[in-house]
């Protein structure tokens, strides 16, 4: 019995200003709603700034210093949870910068064995889980990859390595904020063949975060916009690329069509 | 067109570092390269091809092991004083990381004043006048001139760095993937900019990029570094004609533009 949809609705996320008056609430997210589905991409799409990554952070209960959540709740297959346990166990998450995102004097083996602590396997059960995970993301093939420390790693396998520790939890869902940002454009690819291949095999549901629109049209099945802390479209990938209804998404898609072209 | 920044068969290796001191490490090998008054280029490769190494090597930032930067046909490294002042004016850069290239306790007018200062001959009074011309050029208020980097967006950075490489009207711009982590729409305004600026003055860039469509909507000719030598080069209209795998290999990472296209 595994969860089917994770969805958070209503989420705002504030943050405060000192003025004379006292303090004043700075809305940064608001009235945020987001259904991840098992076996579906939903792609958030949005400038910087939008409110992309707070929002994840609010679905995740990992919002930074500074912000806290205002409003909104957490529903797992329609019953209403607190985020925080589901954090490692029914959604895992995929960070930007890889290189910031480990620990430099662990290997990647001692990061797996964090996680696999969480799951409460241990042992040889536990070092043959890590082989099958890193085969599963293309480190399988060298036997040294679980001894490498972070610095001897490129981007991409550090990313695949990130990928990896998220496939170990178990977890049903993945939150990936902007994976592939910091990769070159060839890594990249293989990062977001890797994501929709883990989506089709095992149904894994997929959020990602993104600004651009290319990985959108390359992974999407759904898609959200988000402008200023709010949602402002929503819909099917194809059905938002072939009719754009508001000026956000239109300026988005206009800018993105006009990097492919080649000026006369 | 003259030659106005050339690179004649330039290698470079970095000595081994940590535990395994004394295996040096090949970067860049034979590059020959010559960019025109005028011209666009686009350098692009993978991450590790050699291309910011190039750019630094060019930019006279670091010596090569073997070979020469010439600009203007005279080598930079017998360039005097004066001759050294005339290249820094000509040939500027900007960095890939916005944020980290400005002082962030300064303010965006003293930023942009330092060239002036240190490579024309613009009078003080003149400075601010400047300033606030340079600001508008890259589509920002004159006001932002009293700002920290801190208080700007990283788009707003980032342009903060083209206006001052643009500060001593140089002659050529190297771009070190100064716009591949902007978000779309800011990608196409400067690169839109740049173009017009390339109209209006004949400035030439060089546009360090992993991304093919930046190189083919931007540039006269593509250049392509692979494991630090030059595998392929082409004219950009009427279309790309790339063969060699590296290139092959960029160009099919570029990801489709609707739902559905085979990219």
């Amino acid at each position: 019995m595994s969860a089917r949809v994770l969805r958070a609705e209503g989420l705002s996320v504030e943050s405060w200003r000192d003025t004379r008056a006292g303090r004043e609430a700075v809305l940064l997210v608001r009235d945020v709603s987001l259904e991840m589905r098992v076996g579906e991409v939903l792609a958030l799409v949005g400038a910087s700034g939008s409110g992309k990554s707070l929002a994840c952070a609010a679905l995740l209960d990992v919002l930074p210093p500074g912000t806290r959540r205002r409003g909104g709740r957490v529903l797992l297959d329609g019953a209403e949870t607190e985020p925080a346990p589901l954090r490692g166990r029914v959604v895992a998450s995929v960070l930007q910068a890889p290189r910031t995102a480990f620990n430099p004097l662990r290997t990647i083996a001692d990061h797996a064995g964090e996680t696999l602590a969480v799951a409460g396997s241990r042992g040889r059960v536990g070092r043959a889980a890590i082989g099958r995970a890193l085969a599963d993301v293309g480190l399988g093939d060298d036997p040294r990859v679980p001894g490498l420390y972070p610095f001897q790693m490129s981007g991409g396998m550090l990313q695949r390595a990130m990928i990896a520790l998220a496939l170990l939890s178990g977890a049903p869902f993945l939150v990936a904020d902007e994976p592939t940002t910091d990769l070159d454009l060839v890594a990249q690819g293989r990062i977001l063949d890797l994501l929709a291949s883990l989506v089709r095999e095992r149904g894994l549901g997929l959020l990602i975060v993104t600004h651009d629109l290319g990985v959108v049209a390359r992974l999407a099945d759904r898609v959200a916009v988000m402008e200023a802390g709010r949602i402002v479209e929503a819909g099917p990938a194809a059905a938002l690329f072939a009719d754009p209804r508001e000026p956000t998404t239109r300026a988005l898609l206009a800018a993105h069509r006009a990097l492919h072209e080649v000026p006369a | 067109m003259t030659a106005l920044l050339a690179a004649r068969g330039l290698g470079k290796a970095y000595p081994g570092a940590g535990w395994r001191r004394g295996a040096s490490r090949t970067v860049l090998t034979g590059i020959d390269l010559t960019i025109s008054d005028g011209e666009c280029v686009a350098l692009i490769g993978r991450s590790g091809s050699g291309k910011s190494t190039l750019a630094r090597l060019l930019m006279g930032l670091e010596a090569a092991d073997v070979g020469a930067v010439l600009f203007r046909d005279r080598p930079l490294a017998g360039l005097d004083r004066g001759g050294l002042r005339a290249f820094r004016a000509a040939v500027q850069m900007v960095l890939q990381d916005p944020l980290s290239a400005v002082n962030p306790r300064h303010a965006v007018g003293r930023i942009l004043a330092e060239p002036l200062r240190h490579l024309t001959d613009l009078p003080v009074t003149a400075r601010t006048g400047r300033v606030g011309e340079l600001l508008e050029l890259v589509g920002l208020d004159p006001e932002a001139a009293g700002r920290l980097p801190g208080q700007l967006s990283g788009g707003q950075v980032q342009r903060i760095g083209l206006a001052r490489a643009l500060a001593t009207r140089p002659a050529l711009v190297v771009l070190d993937e100064a716009v591949s982590n902007l978000d779309a729409p800011r990608q196409v305004d400067i690169l839109d900019r740049l173009a017009t600026l390339r109209r209006e003055r004949g400035t030439a860039f060089l546009l360090i990029t992993h991304d093919v469509r930046l190189a083919r909507r931007f540039a006269d000719r593509v250049v392509v570094l692979s494991e630090g030598r030059i595998v392929d080069t082409s004219p950009c209209r009427p279309s790309l004609a790339l063969s060699h795998p590296a290139a092959r290999e960029l160009i099919d990472a570029v990801l489709p533009v609707s739902p559905g296209d085979a990219s």
